[in-house]
């Protein structure tokens, strides 16, 4: 058989399977974009109808959408700022490690191969004011007096974002221990003959190698953090300035049945992540090109 | 190669026959979803049930405690037109919203005899004159109390708010312990424990003072907050409260930590039960109120639906009456405390031999109130939800706060 054919026999031994996946992708991305210009609730059947630019409009002046917005922007940029920060040090730590590898390696890993679920139940344990682990030990060496309310109104933010970046800086220690590890060595060896100290070692040579896996880690991270959804949701619920536009996209497709409007969320977000994205992305290559 | 084809095939083949359940023939399987009884009650009478009955089993599927987790639950199936359940326990501000979406089955006329029912249950089972729901037990909120520190200090149980921050400042400050403890997480409990507040200085946000009077509507949602708010600035209330659902709270009275409590009915078994440092030392009474006016509770309870959607409604209706008859509602009360929506329970002597304090109850159950009763009840809910935890979270002013709730359900009363 010569090639050619066989290109044509794999596609078509190919193309159910694609076409599987191009249903199950693409019918609900356009069920979605297509029901946020109806009026659609579960719970008044005979409400339905076309709805056009109505949806938007209740969006624009929506002030919860808003106000959410804002917390899950100033979510994303702290937990990501301190996963990049924690991450790198982390990462650099653990690339002089050279016994007990493969367990370092593996103990750190720990946090994020938790289901989320699992790992935002165990903190709203821990972090009782009257039962958990942390105000106990805290109690017990002296450093408390009133039972610190974590999840309360004064530190419920600090908490969400402690909680996050505990669980996900071990996905960016890996990258970017990867990242370092593709180092090639001769560059430090002609750097020490040079005579150059640690950190100008790090700032000339480390952090410009490692920047397209500080830029591929922040990317997956911030597109991440944006959708954040089960970690506030078991933590506060959404209450004390936590509520992320997922917990209310939730609040409205699932209490409320308000599928057309919910989905006219959804389609927001989703633009606001796209752009974030692209905007990334093209600040990843410009600084390549400076770089 | 080969070798690992045919392995994968038997592989793949039997996991194809184990998959495919048999059921025996001929079994009719009713599922009942409904919040867990820790008790074991529901358990043995489903246990009953099925003995009585070969041929079909009966199956509780115990839900996670939080009511709202389970209407969101219940919302998905239902919008699926899921005929995986069969019967759901209701809570009794769902009615309107399930009804109106047709998801539960108006039930036939002279389904139960509604006069041998208590009236405020009745009343939540009914939407656009017709009955939805048969009532399983009720609820409404309670104040609890040690009795022991406020006999020690000679005080009698407080009926007004005055009376009832003084008890606080002279019994529970000295000892140590917190004056009151509540609901005050930002979930459905928070709205009962609110429209307790709100009704106890003589506020109402019913559809015709919202729409036709609003001010005077703010006035008292904005008295009610100032009330709660109040607690937490003045040390009377901890601020944990902000996290805390029934739980939580009843936690820090049954370990002794708290002078007084607002719960449901539930806690006392807990009051009374092996685990609690207070055992004998609590009280009930119903909840303080502004000087001159009345308490009132906020009703509570479940109720039980028929799906729309269920593939045997005549078994799941059989098994319905008796789940919900007289016997059924006793051995509930016996077991778990859970309080019968049948009135005649009430003067039952086994039911009262294990649950004295029952009378106690009647006693507040005679002032009870409902929640706004409407389709676009979890909107509403949100609403006050929202806005009454910024205020106690110091993030929001009572005056706004009050608008905001009164223009809020005005708009979707309206609606």
């Amino acid at each position: 058989m010569n090639a050619r054919l066989r290109a044509r026999l794999a596609f078509w031994l190919l193309a159910p399977a694609l076409l599987f996946v191009a249903v199950m992708g693409a019918f609900p991305v356009l069920s979605q974009f297509a029901l946020s210009f109806a009026e659609f609730n579960l719970k008044f059947p005979d409400e339905r109808g076309f709805a056009g630019l109505e949806n938007y409009g209740r969006l624009f002046g929506d002030a919860v959408f808003w106000v959410d917005l804002w917390h899950t922007a100033y979510f994303t940029v702290v937990s990501v700022g301190l996963e990049l920060v924690l991450g790198l040090a982390a990462a650099l730590l653990l690339n002089k490690v050279i016994r007990w590898r493969t367990a370092t390696n593996s103990s750190l890993i720990v946090p994020w191969a938790l289901p989320t679920v699992v790992a935002a139940t165990m903190w709203s344990l821990l972090l009782n004011d009257r039962v958990g682990l942390v105000n106990s030990v805290l109690e017990r060496i002296g450093l408390m007096g009133e039972p610190i309310v974590w999840l309360g109104p004064k530190l419920a933010m600090v908490s969400v974002i402690a909680a996050d970046v505990w669980k996900t800086t071990p996905f960016v220690a890996i990258i970017l221990l990867a990242g370092l590890k593709s180092i090639p060595h001769q560059y430090y060896e002609a750097a020490a003959l040079d005579g150059a100290g640690r950190w100008a070692v790090f700032r000339s040579i480390t952090l410009p190698l490692l920047k397209p896996f500080i830029a591929v880690a922040v990317l997956f991270r911030t597109m991440d953090a944006f959708r954040i959804f089960d970690l506030v949701w078991v933590l506060t619920g959404g209450a004390s300035g936590t509520e992320t536009l997922s917990v209310y996209i939730y609040r409205v497709l699932f209490r409320y049945a308000d599928l057309g409007y919910g989905s006219t969320m959804t389609v927001a977000l989703f633009a606001i992540i796209f752009a974030l994205s692209l905007m990334l992305i093209r600040f990843m290559r410009v600084s390549e090109e400076a770089g | 190669m080969k070798l690992a084809l045919a392995l994968s095939v038997i592989c793949l083949a039997t996991l194809a026959l184990v998959g495919c359940s048999s059921s025996e023939e001929g079994e009719i399987v009713i599922v009942f979803d409904a919040g867990n009884d820790p008790s074991g009650a529901t358990d043995a009478l489903v246990a009953e049930y099925n003995e009585a009955h070969p041929g079909v089993t009966v199956v509780f599927n115990a839900m996670p405690a939080n009511t709202d987790t389970q209407h969101d639950s219940y919302v998905t199936y239902l919008s699926a037109r899921s005929s995986d359940v069969d019967l759901y326990s209701l809570d009794v501000i769902w009615t309107a919203e399930f009804a109106r979406a047709g998801w539960i089955v108006e039930l036939p006329e002279g389904f139960f005899e509604t006069g041998d029912f208590l009236d405020g249950p009745v009343q939540s089972v009914t939407y656009d004159g017709g009955i939805y729901a048969v009532p399983w037990f009720t609820d409404a909120g309670v104040l609890y109390y040690r009795k022991d520190l406020l006999d020690e200090a000679g005080l009698d149980v407080p009926a007004t708010w005055d009376e009832f921050r003084a008890a606080c400042r002279t019994v529970a400050e000295p000892a140590g312990l917190e004056g009151f403890v509540w609901q005050g997480a930002r979930y459905e409990g928070l709205v009962c424990d609110f429209l307790e507040f709100l009704w106890g200085v003589g506020g109402t946000l019913d559809e015709e003072t919202v729409l036709e009077r609003p001010a005077e509507a703010e006035r008292g949602v904005k008295a009610a907050l100032e009330l709660m708010a109040g607690f937490i600035e003045d040390g009377i209330t901890p601020d944990g409260v902000l996290t805390y659902k029934e739980e939580d709270s009843r936690r820090l009275f049954t370990e002794g930590q708290a002078l007084f409590l607002r719960n449901w009915p539930y806690v006392w078994s807990m009051v009374e039960g092996e685990e609690s440092k207070i055992k004998g030392a609590g009280g009930i009474a119903p909840l303080p109120h502004a000087e001159g006016e009345t308490s009132y509770s906020t009703i509570g309870g479940w109720n039980i639906a028929l799906s729309a959607y269920s593939k045997h409604p005549d078994e799941a209706m059989d098994f319905l009456r008796f789940i919900t008859d007289e016997k059924a509602l006793e051995l509930r009360a016996i077991e778990g405390g859970y309080l019968p929506t049948r009135e005649a329970t009430y003067s039952d002597p086994d039911v009262l031999a294990a649950n004295p304090h029952f009378a106690s109850f009647f006693e507040v159950f005679q002032n009870t109130r409902t929640r706004p009763r409407s389709p676009h009840y979890p909107r509403m809910s949100d609403a006050i939800q929202e806005n009454v935890h910024r205020v106690l979270t110091g993030n929001l002013d009572a005056e706004t706060a009050a608008s905001e709730i009164v223009s809020r359900l005005a708009e979707i009363m309206s609606e």
